[in-house]
């Protein structure tokens, strides 16, 4: 007898949506940052448009056909008017003229556009797909198998994909958009996209993320489609733009050198236009004919190029942390001084017989940079009086004043202390300290608070004493430091933000079971050149109320390195 | 170190031999029959036959292949389908490509690094949006385009340079010099090439005399205006002085259009890179030394931003080669780039297949130059995968 499943399909699918539904908020998210990015740059957007235009011009053509132009006159292939003498100049008839053919120039323009757009993306797509199978394939499995890819990689940088493009067009000479852009693919995504991405894949094997996934036991087949594939892609999106551009200029070029062929072309336009009027100079040629093409392949090209630049911006992680520290910029703008200025003590004026000269004593303004902490510390029980602790049963373990010890042993100075709950600031001394400093003294206070509570934790459980929980927020920022020059006046100013997100933090953090400790992307980025010393858990992007944009929070779960021994005694 | 060298030579002895077997494959599969059926209609069966054998092309698949791996090997770049040396044809071609790659590439490096140094060290703004547009304006351009626009203003309204469209072949020059004279077009080429390196020798070894001895850096402008100099006593001195502004005069338009969509390329890795090295502590410590600005630009971050640019640029070559390529047809200049659009109208694959190995072969020994040059210069390489190059922009 089978032992039936307690679940009912109904609930699979159910939990099989959810799982969807989880998943395509992540991609949303994800691609919504990258919009962020991608809208900040202005050359980027022109591409777009550029791309956008072209579209429009591709979905008019058989519109305008059916509709407003009868056929017999504006077919791009055999339209002739016999209205007017031919080759015409421009008209309101003909808003870009006619060639020598009597076929009108703009119906040709736009009929060019559709084929031009299916060779691009054939291009682009067997690029990216031929790239980064064979970039996965050879940084997944590494050894033979990657140096034998790479080999042949090498192999196929030495053609050049439009030249063998051009060669292919001549020899084949019915050859469709589709094949022409599948072998550009093939060329360009054995030869550039796996070179580029196989480096790139061979960062992502060296991630943390993926020894992890191998320690729980994941598969290859795990591990390339669920780590490796996904951290590829912006990348391989970035070549799928830069394959569009060569590839169209190459298919261009096969047709302006009169290897033409059965669908219509920007390039079939200028060789026609130089074959058939036999003007041999420039002089005599046709402008109305030859710019529009010409300039439309460039436009096409140069279109694609930019929004490849757009999602290079988002694409590479370092530009990715740049951009967030930008963003965070925002916050630290002039404005803020300006109280700190209205405040400022009035100059004092002397008065001479000769001249009125003031005295101006103008402060001194620096920007320092300091990093707060937030914790909090809460004993967890049933009973009626779980939060004070200070008013709590075990009024006799004075967990905060443990934590203010630790906290000033890493020279840290206590801002605001509550019954539960105190503020921190590292790094305000009346010496400068690096930011980098701040954020690591900050980061080893917390990470001790944490390690000396998980050991009182410990000693609790055995007296079957309620647990004691740590949450603790971490965020830095600049402030400025006003002095004047007579050392009389002397004033800083933090920002709310930092000492808001550190508060924030801290709340966040205090939903995480059994407490936790999260810290800022600035902070994050204040511990760059010492970050080894601690183990950087989960992250994720969070929105604070107050910020335009959403900034990403990284969890530290603990240190391998400790700066302060405090005795526990 | 000697390993490092050994494991190089091997890798580059390892893709020429895989280069050269795949181009014998690829013209197996383009040229449809083979040379006899394709192109000797008039002969009987039996005359095809001996033909054939004499060819070599009854022979079974691998003793073909061994026998193009002999002929190339010994350097016997074998015949076109019209009766023709492919050496021979080369020869009367190459002189004037290498003469506009060379100058172009150069000319084109320079001002991508000049204009990609300059914009990251003024960070954005208006101008590094418009000199970053116009760069990319000239990459993507549609080459033809660009030579049109360019021989209208340069050669018909300007009247700067000699207009080269629509004359396919040099074999006479015209003009009064060239009539009481053995040099031809290709001669003088290769002497410009010569002259040029021989002048760039002089100006570096000046260079490094004058820091070595005076403690003194030659201003950019005056070492371009040396190498110039030299230039042109070297061809007054061996009496090739009208012959050679001439050559280069003809060639003008093609080494313009070549410099103006090449240079783009350059001038966005080299902004890339510079940005990412003025975020270093080693910048901001010359900085806060007092250095001045020019000299902390000019020493400690472009130099260090350089490497990479340069490692991109040569691996780039089949790319860069295509452009001159794509230029002489549209100008009609007699270079490789012609000859190998000719072929192609004629279906003269084995020249076409001569040309693009070619290509190949200087970028695999571009690349080797490059790694050993590397290596040279930075010991780290030598003991680490030198593969692990930085391939992102």
């Amino acid at each position: 007898m089978t032992v039936q499943s307690q679940q009912s399909p109904k609930d699979l699918i159910a939990a099989y949506l959810h799982r969807l539904g989880i998943r395509l908020s992540l991609t949303w998210h994800r691609i919504k940052g990258g919009w962020g990015i991608f809208r900040e740059s202005p050359l980027a957007m022109l591409g777009l448009i550029l791309i956008i235009i072209f579209g429009i011009m591709a979905i008019a053509h058989p519109i305008l056909i059916k509709t407003v132009w009868p056929s017999g006159i504006y077919d791009p292939e055999t339209g002739f008017d016999g209205m007017v003498m031919h080759p015409a100049p421009p008209s309101s008839r003909h808003i870009l003229g006619t060639d020598i053919l009597g076929r009108d120039v703009l119906s040709m323009l736009l009929a060019a556009t559709t084929p031009t757009f299916i060779l691009g993306i054939t291009a682009a797509l067997t690029t990216a797909i031929i790239g980064i199978l064979l970039a996965m394939i050879a940084a997944f499995y590494g050894g033979i198998v990657d140096s034998s890819i790479s080999r042949v990689s090498d192999l196929f940088l030495l053609l050049p994909a439009p030249i063998m493009m051009v060669i292919i067009g001549a020899r084949f000479r019915e050859i469709g958009p589709a094949p022409l852009g599948l072998f550009y693919g093939l060329i360009a995504g054995i030869g550039i996209a796996t070179v580029v991405l196989r480096s790139h894949g061979l960062k992502i094997m060296k991630m943390p993320y993926i020894e992890a996934a191998r320690v729980s036991g994941g598969g290859a087949t795990h591990i390339i489609f669920k780590h490796l594939t996904p951290h590829m892609l912006p990348l391989a999106a970035l070549l799928m733009m830069t394959a569009v551009t060569g590839a169209v200029i190459a298919d261009g070029f096969i047709a302006f050198l009169g290897f033409s062929r059965e669908y219509m072309n920007w390039g079939t336009i200028i060789y026609n236009s130089f074959t058939y009027s036999s003007a041999l100079s420039l002089e005599e040629a046709q402008w109305n004919v030859l710019i529009p093409p010409a300039l439309a392949l460039s436009l096409f090209a140069l279109a694609f190029y930019l929004v490849s630049r757009g999602v290079h911006q988002f694409a590479d992680p370092r530009s990715t942390t740049e951009h967030v520290r930008k963003s965070k910029r925002k916050f630290f703008k002039v404005p803020e001084l300006l109280p700190v200025i209205k405040s400022a003590p009035e100059p004092a004026v002397a008065t001479t017989t000769e001249a009125t000269i003031p005295l101006v004593d103008i402060p001194i303004y620096t920007r320092k940079s300091n990093t707060f902490l937030q914790c909090r510390i809460r004993i967890v029980a049933s009973s009626l009086q779980k939060n004070r602790l200070l008013q709590s049963k075990d009024a006799s373990y004075d967990a905060l004043l443990d934590a203010m010890r630790i906290v000033s042993a890493h020279g840290g100075t206590l801002s605001h202390a509550d019954t539960d709950s105190f503020l921190a600031y590292f790094g305000q001394n009346q010496e400068y300290l690096p930011s980098r400093v701040a954020a690591l003294l900050a980061t080893h206070a917390g990470t001790a608070l944490r390690e000396h509570f998980e050991y009182v934790n410990l000693r609790r459980a055995n007296q079957n004493l309620p647990e004691v929980h740590v949450g603790i927020g971490i965020a830095s920022g600049m402030f400025i430091h006003a002095i004047n020059q007579a050392k009389e006046y002397k004033t800083s100013i933090a920002f709310e933000e930092t000492v808001k997100t550190a508060e924030k933090l801290q709340e966040y953090s205090f939903v995480l079971p059994k407490g936790g400790m999260l810290i800022s992307d600035t902070t994050f980025e204040n511990l760059e050149s010492v970050r080894g010393q601690f183990c950087i858990g989960r992250s994720g992007p969070a929105r604070f109320p107050w910020s335009a944009s959403e900034s990403m929070i990284y969890e530290v779960t603990g240190r391998n390195v400790a700066i302060v021994k405090h005795g526990s005694k | 170190m000697v390993g490092f060298f050994t494991r190089k030579a091997l890798w580059g002895a390892l893709i020429i031999f895989l280069f050269v077997s795949m181009m014998f494959f690829l013209i197996k599969v383009i040229v449809p029959h083979d040379f006899v059926t394709q192109f000797t209609l008039l002969l009987g069966p039996a005359e095809r036959e001996a033909l054939r054998e004499e060819l070599g092309l009854n022979l079974p698949l691998w003793e073909q292949y061994l026998l193009w791996m002999k002929q190339f090997f010994t350097g016997r770049l074998g015949q076109s389908f019209y009766g023709y040396e492919v050496f021979e044809m080369l020869k009367a071609t190459l002189p004037l490509t290498v003469l506009v790659f060379f100058i172009g590439a150069g000319l084109a490096f320079m001002i991508g690094i000049w204009l990609g140094k300059f914009t990251a060290w003024r960070g954005p703004g208006l101008l590094t949006s418009t000199t970053t547009l116009t760069s990319i304006a000239f990459y993507t351009a549609f080459p033809p385009l660009l030579v049109w626009l360019l021989t209208l203003v340069f050669a018909k309204r300007l009247n700067l340079f000699r207009s080269v469209i629509g004359t396919r072949t040099w074999s006479h020059l015209d003009g009064e010099i060239w009539e009481e004279t053995t040099l031809t077009a290709q001669s003088v080429s290769w002497y410009i090439v010569l002259s040029f390196l021989v002048a760039l020798l002089i100006v570096v070894l000046v260079g490094y005399l004058a820091r070595r001895f005076f403690r003194r850096r030659i201003p950019f402008l005056l070492s371009a205006l040396l190498f110039l100099l030299i230039a042109f006593a070297i061809w007054h001195a061996f009496g090739f002085r009208p012959h050679a502004l001439d050559i280069l005069n003809r060639a003008a338009l093609p080494i313009l259009a070549f410099t103006l969509l090449a240079f783009g390329e350059t001038m966005l890795i080299m902004r890339t890179t510079m940005t990412d090295t003025l975020k270093e502590e080693y910048v901001k410590f010359a900085r806060a030394k007092g250095i001045p600005d020019t000299e902390v630009r000019d020493r400690h971050a472009a130099r260090n931003a350089i490497m990479p640019v340069v490692s991109r640029v040569v691996i780039a070559i089949p790319f860069l080669l295509t452009g001159v390529v794509i230029i002489e047809d549209a100008l009609g200049f007699p270079g490789v780039g012609t000859l190998l659009w000719d072929s192609l109208y004629q279906q003269d694959m084995p020249v076409v297949m001569v040309i693009l190995l070619l290509v190949g072969l200087l970028a695999i020994f571009a690349r080797i130059l490059l790694d050993i040059f590397y290596a040279y210069i930075d010991p780290r390489i030598r003991f680490a995968d030198s593969d692990a190059r930085e391939f992102t922009e």
